[in-house]
């Protein structure tokens, strides 16, 4: 029989039917549908993912899964080859990646049961492979029809009890601290499936009208509380950049969304026991910048501490995250030799780099996630403390002030902290000390570290003496003329081994090259827990 | 008198002396404003007699200045250990007689001891804060290791390994407000404590006392825990959350015989809850009703109350609450309870506690002013939270489960254990009418006649309807009597009183913050 079945197909044919098949499946929602997209300045989930994925690398799996029967007529009639989603894995310059991205041509992208089991797998399956995955989010929210229909009234689609199977809510938190996530928004994102992006290290959201996310859309709350409010005014990219804080990037368009992700992966690790990838740069090691030295003379609130970063990384790149939010720290990933690094940085430019809630938590993520990834840190100080501030205070601010020396105690990555110009009022120990586990603590000879305020100290000090002093005001002004002299300097500071060297601001960058390549071998360990209990 | 009694009178007399801290009159002041004295709270906190002190001789380290003059017994702050119900404690409490509590080396350095032994010997630790500040005299030349950076250190590699308690029952100021706050759980006494991070600005009228009491912080800001009316309450209540926790994260909580009927019907329970779904009902009634002996031990009552978190025990056994709470905007979740939720899940999961849910939850509560704070954000952290516990989670879903809801109070989404419902369940994306609209969009656009739109809207709506019905039920593992509450929750603790669920290695999670 086998030999006559082969007798009469062509092989060819067996061949021409699939590929024809394939490129059936992929069409998506059809010319309309495909045209409409366009029309709205957006590629297609395919191109997308040929984009971010080196040529002819990427690898689609279940291109074939259609979604399950749900009862309603109207959808079940459609056609949704891979159920709105295409997911795989492929290389990025060179190392792999998994991918997940929502087809909006089809029935907007929305989100079935199927859909779910497809997104969870290239979750789950990054997290097996030990490889970070890419989340390239375009959809209108929950599939109502699915949802409210048969498919989640059966058993739920690589749900609970099947063992290491998660969903698309328990995936993201399950992968956190083993592969770096990323999640890429390019069009919109409604309602509690907002959450599984967020829910990723890095956020990106492309500035376009067609790009919002919120929690509760403006019509609800109009319906429910009768407030009038825009999706400017809650979701849209710049939102979540300067005032949630949930998006760590805003770029302009598809292509450049994807080459953001591109660029960040480059400075991370495939997982977390692996080392971040050093990438070679022409920047010698040894260059010292004479401009430091001038800088270092200014007064704090004369500096923009992104002019002292950009002199002392490699060839000047820093890829700063969230820089819209919480602007007085400055937070983001260069290289040092090649090597990735985390920058955690006051910038005394803005609110004189004072110490907020938003600063706070802005920072003490990102600390925690260069630790979960083995990248080393290093901190430039420059700040006078926290802000005095009732309603801050009112918000919680020990609640969030407290998150960020719990984030640094936490770490066992090597760890520098520079004092660059005034460090006073509390921010020693929001930026890191000695005792609280950094390695290596320098200073530039300007700097003042002190958490006293001379005047203050000076009249507690010397109370005595200067009751009985024939001239108090005087001899007050000569006690704080010598405290400052004294005590304000960093040499009081090096006395009390509160910093380990005092360097010349032009070697800042040999200097931390060199630290980071005889610490790279540190090792730290904690004591045995399932987790701390950061406050939150 | 043989010279060991000599000698031990000797010393004996020293201690006592250097126990009356800063004499006779700074401690009748203390009396006066309504506070007791560091021993005298360390007293009321342990056991009977069950208190050894450590490092009573020293005093402080010499400045430079005038004050070395002065003697300054314990540089301030009492440490030792003791027991509370029979186990053991480490407890360190500031003593405001001396130099009004203020922290300096030695005192520092001090408490940072207790801190470090009580992590390596995994017992509990409770902080009593009461001081003005850092001591100027000695901050000045104070050695980089005796700082609060060094207590900040041992309280986040403590964190998760052994239960940490903050006490503020007076002053706390500057870094110690922030490692206070570094405490699983922090407690302030009504009138006389109060808590600041920062100073008030120099020109401003505002007292410390004023901007950090414990009202603004037990209802507002989130920061206080358990509020006491006085000192005596607080410590009470110290020692009763003490007997709900573990002694560290190796260990399950203590037992307790209770004598409470495990089969108990909750008859009481419909006089309580309201059929309808749009009347409130306080969840705490329920709770409490349905625990042993009726006692609930509520944590961060005031704050955030459409949510109420809190210990109870069954079967003798220490359970962690979570509940909605319809008495506050409906028992929305919203930034503030988002905190609340995931700050205490992650507690219980780090020490082996049990969560129960009660849900009745009709969504996240819209509003743009929510939204412009993040709620997006902090939502996250409780799916996180509640994703990752790897303690049993058993949800009693009571009334009403939408939206983003059935995430944080967790069904098969987050992975619970357990999730049945009241027979009055409602659950779904949201209600019927709105289900109509959504998906009948298109057909209602191309209807010609306003009648025909209406027709289409009545049909859809009888169909959502039914769904609706159908998806609230069948969504659930099962449906239970709300009586046998506390029956269904015995047996279900009982049975996944094992529980193991593997995660995947990694240093620790990078949850949103």
């Amino acid at each position: 029989m086998q030999m006559g079945r082969s007798e009469t197909i062509n092989p060819d044919d067996v061949i021409e039917d699939l590929l024809r098949k394939r490129e059936d499946q992929k069409k998506g929602g059809g010319e309309k549908a495909v045209a409409n997209q366009r029309g709205k300045d957006k590629l297609l989930a395919r191109e997308r993912v040929e984009l971010l994925f080196d040529e002819g690398t990427f690898c689609e799996l279940d291109l074939w899964a259609e979604p399950l029967r749900t009862g309603f007529d109207d959808v079940d009639e459609k056609h949704l080859p891979g159920d709105a989603s295409v997911i795989g894995y492929g290389k990025v310059n060179g190392r792999p990646v998994m991918v997940y991205a929502h087809d909006f041509t089809q029935m907007t992208g929305t989100q079935s049961a199927v859909q779910h089991s497809k997104i969870t797998k290239a979750m789950d399956m990054a997290v097996k492979m030990n490889i970070p995955y890419v989340g390239i989010v375009d959809s209108a929210g929950i599939r109502l029809q699915d949802m409210m229909g048969e498919p989640l009234t059966r058993p739920p689609v690589r749900g609970h009890g099947l063992g290491e199977c998660g969903n698309f809510m328990f995936s993201p938190p399950n992968a956190s601290g083993v592969i770096p996530q990323i999640a890429l928004m390019l069009g919109p994102q409604f309602a509690g499936s907002s959450y599984s992006p967020i829910m990723k290290d890095f956020l990106i959201m492309r500035k376009s009208p067609n790009v919002f996310m919120s929690l509760i859309s403006p019509p609800v709350i109009k319906e429910v509380v009768g407030e009038e409010v825009t999706y400017d005014e809650i979701g849209s990219a710049l939102v979540h950049a300067e005032i949630t804080g949930t998006t760590d990037l805003v770029v302009d368009t598809d292509e450049e969304g994807i080459e953001t992700v591109k660029e960040l992966l480059s400075f991370l690790p495939s997982n977390w026991k692996e080392r971040p990838p050093v990438i070679e740069t022409d920047d010698p090691p040894d260059r010292k910048d004479q401009e430091l030295l001038d800088i270092s003379l200014k007064e704090s609130e004369d500096r923009d501490m992104h002019d002292i970063i950009q002199r002392i990384v490699d060839n000047g790149k820093f890829f700063e995250t969230k820089p819209l939010f919480a602007k007085n720290m400055i937070v983001g990933f260069a290289r040092f030799n090649g090597q990735t690094a985390g920058i955690v940085a006051n910038n005394p430019k803005e609110k004189q780099g004072k110490i907020d809630i938003d600063v706070s938590d802005k920072a003490a993520r990102f600390i925690r996630f260069c630790d979960c990834f083995n990248i080393p840190l290093v901190f430039l100080v420059d700040s006078i403390g926290f802000v005095s501030s009732k309603e801050e205070e009112k918000a919680g601010l020990e609640r969030h002030a407290a998150k960020l020396p719990y984030a640094i105690c936490e770490s066992t990555v090597p760890k520098i902290t520079i004092y660059t110009g005034e460090c006073s009022g509390g921010a020693e120990y929001m930026m890191g000390t000695e005792s609280m586990g950094v390695d290596l603590v320098l200073a530039w000879p300007t700097a003042t570290i002190g958490q006293i305020d001379p005047e203050r100290a000076v009249d507690i000090n010397y109370e005595k003496e200067l009751r009985e002093a024939e001239n108090p005001e005087k001899f007050r002004e000569e006690k704080i003329r010598a405290f400052k002299e004294e005590i304000c300097t960093v040499y009081h500071a090096g006395a009390r081994q509160l910093v380990n060297d005092i360097v010349d601001p032009r070697s800042t960058r040999p200097m931390i090259i060199q630290a980071l390549d005889c610490f790279k071998n540190k090792e730290e360990t904690l004591p045995a827990k399932k987790h701390g209990n950061i406050p939150l | 008198m043989s010279s060991f009694e000599e000698k031990w009178k000797e010393i004996h007399e020293h201690a006592q002396k250097l126990e009356q801290g800063g004499g006779a009159e700074t401690i009748e002041a203390l009396h006066k404003e309504g506070k007791l004295t560091a021993r005298e709270r360390i007293a009321k906190l342990v056991d009977q007699n069950k208190f050894q002190e450590i490092d009573l001789f020293g005093g402080a380290y010499s400045t430079g200045f005038d004050i070395d003059d002065s003697e300054i017994p314990g540089d301030g702050v009492v440490t030792g250990y003791g027991e509370v119900k029979g186990r053991p404690v480490y407890i360190w409490a500031q003593d405001a007689t001396v130099l009004d509590g203020t922290m300096a080396s030695n005192h520092i350095k001090k408490i940072s001891i207790v801190m470090e032994k009580a992590l390596r010997e995994k017992v509990p630790i409770v902080g009593i804060f009461d001081s003005k500040g850092m001591r100027m005299q000695d901050a000045v030349g104070a050695h980089g290791h005796f700082t609060p950076g060094m207590m900040m250190r041992f309280q986040t590699l403590a964190s998760g390994v052994i239960p940490q308690i903050s006490l503020v029952m007076g002053g706390c100021v500057g870094m110690a407000a922030v490692s206070a706050r570094l405490a699983d759980f922090l407690f302030m006494v009504k009138g006389t404590s109060y808590m600041t991070v920062a100073d008030p600005e120099p020109d401003s009228d505002e007292d410390v006392k004023e901007i950090g009491k414990p009202e603004m912080h037990h209802k507002h800001s989130g920061c206080c825990d358990v509020m006491a009316k006085d000192e005596v309450e607080c410590l009470e209540k110290c020692r009763s959350l003490l007997g709900f926790l573990p002694s560290n994260n190796q260990e399950e909580p203590p037992f307790v015989d209770t004598g409470d009927d495990p089969q108990r019907r909750l008859d009481d329970i419909m006089d309580i809850v309201p059929a309808s779904p749009n009347k409130a009902f306080d969840m705490r009634k329920v709770i409490r009703l349905m625990a042993d002996n009726e006692f609930y031990y509520e944590i961060l009552g005031d704050y955030a109350q459409n949510l109420t978190t809190g210990f109870v025990r069954m079967e003798g056994r220490t359970v962690g609450i979570i509940a909605n709470n319809s008495i506050w905007r409906m028992g929305c979740m919203d930034v503030d309870s988002s905190g609340k939720h995931a700050k205490f899940t992650r507690f219980c999961d780090a020490f082996n506690i049990p969560l129960v849910y009660l849900s009745d939850c009709p969504a996240f509560f819209p509003s743009g002013a929510e939204e412009r704070k993040g709620v997006l954000r902090h939502g996250c952290m409780v799916i996180h939270a509640t994703s990752e516990a790897t303690v049993p989670k058993i949800n009693v879903i009571a009334r009403k489960l939408y939206g983003g809801a059935c995430m944080v109070m967790p069904v098969n989404f987050t992975k619970a254990d357990r999730y049945v419902a009241w027979p009055i369940v409602e659950r779904g994306v949201m209600g019927a009418p709105g289900l109509a609209r959504v998906t009948h969009l298109g057909k209602m656009k191309r209807a010609k006649t306003q009648e025909e739109k209406d027709n289409i809207f009545k049909e859809a709506l009888k169909i959502m309807e039914e769904r609706v019905k159908i998806h609230s039920i069948a969504t659930n593992e099962a449906i239970i009597d709300p009586r046998d509450t506390r029956k269904f929750l015995a047996e279900a603790l009982r049975c996944t009183q094992f529980k193991v669920q593997e995660r995947a290695a990694r240093k620790h999670e990078n949850m949103n913050l």
